[in-house]
């Protein structure tokens, strides 16, 4: 038994905030839970997949977020409670059902959707604010301010789903997600686990305008739930000039800046866990003598702009406030904030004075930490696959001397844009945006386009998004190659499975689907490549790029390193025969460390030889192909 | 232009510029150029100030004096046909297929029996695609016999020869090929200096040479590329380029062909391998015959021992039977001088850094 899953009310545990969720959802008694991985949210179904078997709930890594999503509500229907987890980026793949989902309500049983968002996009290609979405597609939200309130919420959020019909989102960020903190356990629920789907009633939004005020009227419930919710509080002196407004992380951030500049008894901090519908009276009460609202929060101003809304409402109430925050410039619309942000604006404000480092001391940390951290470029892991296959892709290019380029897509892969993949990738969008780009560009031969073009996806990515724009593209014959990057696992996040493993999410087996045969049926022209055989790769990329005709499909396979390096030994043991290598002589000049950039090899500088870091080498053996004097040795270990 | 000498300046002044004329000298020193289908081509890039790929290529900094003092021992002159001790007619002793005479697979084949020689990088087709063969024994010279008229990386085969060791290399090729072999043997304190390891030079005389892709896209749909066995450009004034096949000769209006001329060709002012031990190339009156022009002294002796081992068979050019040729070097290289200039105003000659006045001289 894990401890996420003992059912100790009282007990206390140390939990990441994504667990925290996974436990909120295991005492609602959850029995559905799906969505694609994406940093920050990815291991609130890791671990629900894990323990699934124990609890006799269902899991799955569903193919991308609107299936997911759809899944989801499907077990919602059949009166499951259920859950869909996904970062910011993915709710825009899965928001098209949820716009129609709020007017046809989902199912007798909860559905809670999560979405982590990136600010300041630590591991994501935006830093997409998605709160906006409750506002657009109507959806209530919530938004924990700590560990506790993550599981807290989450249970919440199944109540209030089922008392509406509606789907309620939790809005977690990467500090709440990724971070830790202590949590009080609740009972665990049994929750419904019997299916049915009640063929009595019809799921539709027609006629629009009377479904949607049904929404609305659900609203005005939820909104008066709101205004009494606990997850709402006034903390401070009553009356206070200053008042700050704000949730989730950025709470956290206020009271620490508080603390820092003694000002807990000054200023009052209005902290608000139910954002979507707004509670405008107990925000009217709250604001009640302020001089000076600062509205905290971050990247997009939406809890400004709201609150600024409801002051207008209740302005007769209140008086004059002045509002400070984002549009003010007193809180940067970029980034994470941070404490330090904090209790600079909150400084300015009281006038009290706030040194955010010491200067001198900061010039020293900076002095001291940069000459001795190691230089370390953006770069793929040593022996990955992806290094390989951008060195064969750019060879191939560079014989053929059409000016081919690559447009691409967002994964380890996107890499490819920097020195470290050799510069091959031209574009990045979403998941998929590769493939639907070259859909396009393939069809620009009457308009004078001569570049081959060719588009790379993840293998993940093939199935979450790849294949609709390949359908485009077979159907209307466009010209182009893709390029799957089939390293057999959604590495980024996390190495979990994806449609084509057979393992799923609760470690079961799943039937693992063939990328070559779903293209082959779309009349593509399919090969299969080992990224490491080099030779064989240029050639055979060369060769298809000189068909014109029609999609071609190349899928270089050959599996992540680390993901490999979890089951297997190395597969070559490496050394440089320091005899033969001419490191940055006339006839080599550091290709390996220069050019091709592998992170396990290093360039000694006082020996002028290559030489192996045996740590961060991962055996890959490529190197090998690419030393032009033979120096570099590889034996073999462990064959796959 | 900056004063380095390396891999970026080979970049822009020859490459990007087109004067590269595929000799293949910077190919296979390195993992950064490569010849594909008749192009070469820079796969990565390389940040050396100084690089055996830019001293060695004939396209940058050509010395012609210098060459020519440290090969002949005297300036570079206005002979349009270059310095040389003798002139003959010539061929093979044995009759074999030949693109003329056989004066140069006889000679080859002469040193591989005499063990003068461990190696020669020779010119062979791949299907049509002509491409560099390191050749090591004496078997192997006929498959290199006869002209391929687009540019092969020849001298990569020398490349490669030197880096496996070999130590005494014949090398066969175009002016071009041999200006760049010149350059190698002549280049002093240079480590790993491929010019270490080579024996003999043996230049054939070229007006031009074509760009592969373009030939090849040309002939694609005109004959089966499979059952093409060679080319002929018969003498003036036949005006024709000649594909011989399975089935038989096809011809086709040199007019035609002209186009596909690489740009670097017209930028060549050497028709005769002048800086070569031997020169060789088609007598006018018999195609199945060489004229044969012997440069150094090494070549005098090569010539002079086969012909005493019955290798090949020579007779004196009368002096009235060069008019002619001394005619249309001269012209190649007012042609290429003019161009030059053209094309770049900045430099007087181009990437020929002298000797000014004997170029003008022949320009006048
Ligand atoms: C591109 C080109 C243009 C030429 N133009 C003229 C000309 O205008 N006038 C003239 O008199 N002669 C010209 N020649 C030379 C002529 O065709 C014969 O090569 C020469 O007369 C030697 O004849 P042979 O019978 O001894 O040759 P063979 O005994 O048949 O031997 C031919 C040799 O040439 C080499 N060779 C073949 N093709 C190439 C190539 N593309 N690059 C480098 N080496 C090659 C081979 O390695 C082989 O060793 C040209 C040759 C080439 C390759
Ligand atoms: S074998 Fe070479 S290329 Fe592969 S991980 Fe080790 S150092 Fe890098
Ligand atoms: S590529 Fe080979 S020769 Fe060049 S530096 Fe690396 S180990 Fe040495
Ligand atoms: S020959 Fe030398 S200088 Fe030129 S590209 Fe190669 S390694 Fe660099
Ligand atoms: S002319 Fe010869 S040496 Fe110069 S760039 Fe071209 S192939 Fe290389
Ligand atoms: S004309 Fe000059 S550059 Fe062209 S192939 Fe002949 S020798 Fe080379």
């Amino acid at each position: 038994m894990s401890y996420l899953s003992k059912d100790s009310p009282g007990e206390v545990n140390l939990l990441m905030g994504n667990e925290a969720i996974a436990r909120g959802a295991i005492e609602a008694g959850v029995a559905f839970a799906s969505a694609y991985p994406g940093n920050p949210s990815s291991e609130i179904i890791t671990v629900l997949g894990s323990l699934a078997q124990e609890l006799g709930i269902y899991v799955e890594w569903s193919t991308n977020e609107k299936v997911a999503v759809e899944a989801a509500a499907g077990a919602s229907y059949a009166g499951l409670r259920s859950i869909c987890a996904m970062k910011q980026n993915g709710l825009n793949v899965a928001s098209d059902f949820i716009s129609n989902a709020v007017l046809t309500g989902v199912g007798p049983g909860g559905m809670v959707l999560i979405v982590a968002d990136d600010p300041g996009g630590i591991s994501s290609s935006n830093e997409e604010d998605t709160r906006y979405f409750s506002r657009l597609l109507e959806i209530p939200l919530l938004e924990p301010a700590g560990f506790q309130e993550a599981k807290d919420m989450t249970a919440f959020a199944f109540k209030l789903s089922e008392e509406t019909g509606l789907i309620v989102m939790i809005r977690s960020v990467t500090r709440i997600s990724h971070g830790r903190g202590n949590v009080v356990y609740s009972k665990i629920e049994k929750g419904n686990k019997k299916a049915r789907f009640d063929t009595g009633r019809t799921v539709l939004a027609f006629p629009v305008p009377w479904t949607h005020k049904i929404l609305h009227d659900k609203m005005a419930v939820i909104k008066d739930k709101f205004e009494e919710s606990d997850f709402n509080r006034y903390e401070g002196p009553k009356g206070a000039d200053l008042v700050v407004v704000t949730s989730g992380a950025a709470y956290l951030y206020t009271k620490e800046a508080l603390g820092l500049l003694g000002l807990s008894d000054r200023v009052g901090v209005l902290k608000l866990g139910t954002t979507f519908p707004l509670p405008e009276d107990f925000i009217t009460r709250g604001l009640k003598g302020a001089k000076k609202v600062l509205v905290a929060e971050e990247v997009i101003p939406f809890l400004e702009a709201s609150v600024k809304e409801a002051y207008a409402n209740h302005v007769k109430d209140l008086g004059v406030i002045e509002f400070y925050g984002k549009a003010s410039g007193h809180i940067p619309r970029e980034n994470e904030l941070s404490p330090d942000i904090m209790a600079q604006a909150i400084a300015g404000l009281t006038g009290t004075g706030y040194v955010p480092v010491d200067p001198a001391y900061q010039a020293e940390i900076r002095g001291l930490s940069l000459p001795n951290s190691p230089y370390r470029a953006l770069t793929f892991c040593a022996g990955c696959p992806h290094r390989a296959t951008y060195w064969d892709l750019k060879k191939a290019l560079k014989l053929d001397g059409r000016d081919g380029f690559i447009v691409g897509d967002i994964g380890c892969y996107t890499i490819g844009l920097g020195p470290q993949g050799y510069s091959m990738l031209r574009t990045t969008h979403a998941m998929g945006s590769g493939s639907g780009l070259a859909t396009g560009l393939g069809q620009l031969k009457t308009f004078g386009l001569d570049q081959p073009v060719l588009a790379v996806s993840g293998d993940s990515t093939f199935y979450h998004s790849v294949i609709p724009a390949l359908i485009n593209a077979a159907h209307h014959e466009s010209n182009f190659t893709m390029v799957v990057l089939d390293n057999s696992t959604t590495a980024m996040t996390g190495a979990q499975p994806h449609s084509g493993s057979d393992t799923g999410a609760m470690g079961i087996p799943a039937h693992g689907l063939s990328i070559e045969k779903i293209c082959e049926s779309l009349g593509a022209k399919v090969r299969v490549l080992d990224p490491f055989d080099v030779d064989k790769s240029v050639q055979s990329i060369y060769d298809t790029i000189q068909d014109d005709e029609g999609i071609k499909v190349i899928i270089m396979r050959q599996e992540c390193c680390l993901y490999r390096l979890k089951k297997d030994e190395k597969r070559y043991l490496m050394k440089i025969d320091e005899t033969r290598c001419l490191g940055d002589a006339c006839g080599c000049n550091r290709l390996c460390t220069r050019v091709f950039k592998c992170p396990g090899i290093i360039w000694d500088r006082a020996g002028k030889v290559a030489r192996i870091d045996e740590v961060i080498c991962n055996g890959c053996g490529v190197c090998t192909d690419i030393c032009p004097e033979g120096a570099i040795i590889r034996e073999v270990n462990h064959e796959a | 232009m900056s004063n380095a000498q390396g891999p970026q300046r080979l970049l822009t002044e020859v490459l990007d510029t087109d004067l590269c004329c595929g000799c293949g000298a910077c190919v296979g020193l390195c993992p950064y150029f490569t010849s594909f289908l008749g192009r070469t081509i820079n796969l990565d890039p390389c940040d050396k100030e100084e690089g055996r790929c830019f001293l060695f290529c004939p396209r940058t900094e050509l010395d012609l004096d210098g060459l020519s003092q440290k090969l002949f021992g005297v300036p570079y002159g206005t002979d349009a046909i270059g310095t040389h001790r003798d002139i003959y007619s010539s061929r093979a002793a044995r009759s074999g297929k030949y693109q003329a005479g056989g004066t140069v697979t006889s000679l080859i084949e002469f040193l591989f029996d005499e063990e003068m020689i461990d190696a020669a990088a020779l010119t062979t087709n791949d299907k049509v695609l002509p491409v560099a063969d390191l050749v090591t024994d004496k078997a192997g010279v006929k498959r290199a016999s006869g002209s391929k008229y687009s540019v092969a990386p020849t001298l990569s085969a020398l490349n490669r020869a030197a880096r496996e060791g070999y130590t005494r290399v014949a090398v066969v090729g175009t002016p071009c090929q041999v200006t760049a072999a010149a350059k190698m043997t002549t280049r002093d304190g240079v480590e790993r200096n491929p010019g270490d390891a080579v024996a003999y030079v043996v230049g054939l005389f070229c007006t031009w040479g074509l760009d592969y892709r373009r030939l090849f896209e040309y002939l694609s749909g005109r004959v089966d590329i499979a059952d093409i066995t060679g080319f002929d450009i018969p003498p003036p004034p036949a005006e024709l380029f000649v594909v011989e096949t399975k089935q038989g000769k096809l011809t086709f209006p040199l007019a035609e062909i002209r186009p596909f001329v690489r740009e670097s060709c017209r930028h060549c002012i050497d028709m005769t391998s002048e800086f070569a031990d031997i020169s060789v190339g088609v007598l006018e009156d018999n195609p199945a015959e060489n004229l044969l022009i012997v440069r150094t002294q090494k070549g005098e002796e090569l010539v002079k021992r086969a012909v005493d081992k019955g290798a090949i068979i020579v007779e004196k050019m009368p002096d009235g039977g060069l008019v002619h040729l001394k005619e249309s070097a001269l012209i190649k290289k007012k042609r290429a001088l003019a161009n030059l200039s053209e094309k770049d105003p900045q430099a007087a000659w181009g990437y020929i850094v002298g000797p000014g006045d004997r170029l003008k001289k022949i320009m006048d």
